[in-house]
């Protein structure tokens, strides 16, 4: 239960150091998430769920910390955790809105704002997210258009689109038609995901730098390859030969490279 | 001494040159169903790394959770190779001397076989 009346830092403190058992863990965390502490915030939510796992308030505020961290995956996981403990938890619901928004996963985001408009029909926030999400097809359309890899998509037999993000996921130019795989944004934001797992497992292996990483699926094959601190992904049908998505990938960096230079 | 049945698709794998470990992992919850790794290879993190990475990956590929998949990493001193189709996957870590394309070989091969008998056909 969300209560008006906010405790100091220092009561919240004093009381989760003096009851181990105490939930006041939960607004602490938030506390300190406010005030831009997130590692704080981080460490006391999932200390206090190790007491606590089924707590429906720590797991939402440990999906804000992980999305205040730019962890959307991780978000998304506890937020989920939140709606099988308590299906009709609206702060979760119009939180999963927003990340689905943010990412361009429209059916799912509304999927999301129709509970949450059956709990709360007249609330300010569904209303104001019904509006972003009517704009989201057409904003996301016009801000991953670019055209920059047009020629090489064309040019190649079974090349489905060119994508170019930052390093958290954020499309800089580019687009893959969804016919075989996920939206522009969502896909990403999963391959970026992804990537950083990947990372992960090589170093926990020695296995140097990553240099890239290829996802085949039954319709369609993802290169993603790191360019500097930005990711290019090029998705090729799956009868593409590998070698010859390969030498794709490799145009489409170079012409990415251009680009980020100033000189496409 | 207890056998699995993938016993014999493992061994098919790790008696390529330059593999230093191969392990059937359950991708839902990241555990070992059975592997054989070289030493220094910590089997049960290094398939809960594995699982996570390829379960983010498979989101990427829309073809629906049962799809078959192959998710290769590639970094500076080897791979890392995944396949699968459901919720049971195969994977490898190959050295950098290993012959990639005969190691995908093996890795797909194997997999394949994953959801039968576990022997290779």
């Amino acid at each position: 239960m969300v209560s008006n009346f906010r405790r100091s830092l220092r009561e919240l403190s004093a009381e989760v150091a003096t009851n181990p058992n105490s939930t006041a863990f939960v607004e602490l965390a938030a506390a300190y998430r406010e005030r831009g502490d997130v590692q704080r915030a981080l460490w006391l939510c999932l200390r206090g769920l190790q007491r606590h796992p089924t707590n429906v308030e720590a797991h939402f505020e440990l999906g804000c910390i992980y999305s205040a961290r730019g962890e959307r995956e991780l978000a998304l996981d506890e937020w989920s955790i939140v709606l099988q403990l308590a299906p009709n938890h609206l702060p979760s619901l119009l939180a999963l809105t927003r990340l689905y928004i943010e990412e361009g996963r429209r059916a799912e985001a509304e999927t999301q704002l129709r509970a949450a408009q059956a709990l709360a029909p007249g609330d300010a926030t569904v209303t104001e997210l019904w509006t972003q999400l009517e704009s989201i097809g057409e904003d996301s359309a016009a801000e991953s258009q670019g055209g920059v890899f047009d020629a090489l998509v064309q040019g190649s037999s079974g090349t489905l689109g060119v994508l170019l993000t930052d390093s958290d996921g954020r499309v800089i130019v580019g687009r893959i038609p969804d016919q075989n795989v996920e939206s522009d944004m969502a896909l990403a934001v999963n391959l970026n995901s992804a990537r950083a797992e990947a990372m992960r497992v090589a170093t926990y292996l020695r296995l140097g730098d990553l240099k890239g990483m290829v996802v085949e699926g039954e319709t369609a094959r993802l290169t993603v390859s790191p360019l500097g601190e930005n990711v290019i992904i090029v998705a090729t049908a799956a009868d593409v030969p590998a070698g010859r998505a390969a030498l794709v990938a490799q145009t489409a960096g170079e012409i990415a490279e251009s680009y980020l230079n100033g000189d496409g | 001494m207890r056998s699995s049945p993938y016993e014999g698709l493992l061994t098919h794998v790790m008696r390529m040159q330059g593999i230093r470990g191969a392990l059937v992992v359950a991708v839902h919850d990241g555990l070992v169903v059975d592997g054989r790794v070289h030493v220094g290879v910590h089997g049960a993190a290094v398939a809960a790394l594995a699982a996570s990475l390829y379960r983010r990956a498979c989101r990427a590929t829309g073809d629906g959770e049962a799809g078959s998949r192959f998710v290769e990493l590639e970094a500076g001193a080897g791979r890392i190779m995944i396949a699968g189709k459901g919720d049971l996957v195969l994977m490898a870590v190959v050295e950098r001397r290993a012959n990639p394309g005969q190691a995908r070989l093996a890795v797909r091969r194997a997999a394949e076989n994953l959801l039968g008998t576990g022997e290779l056909t």
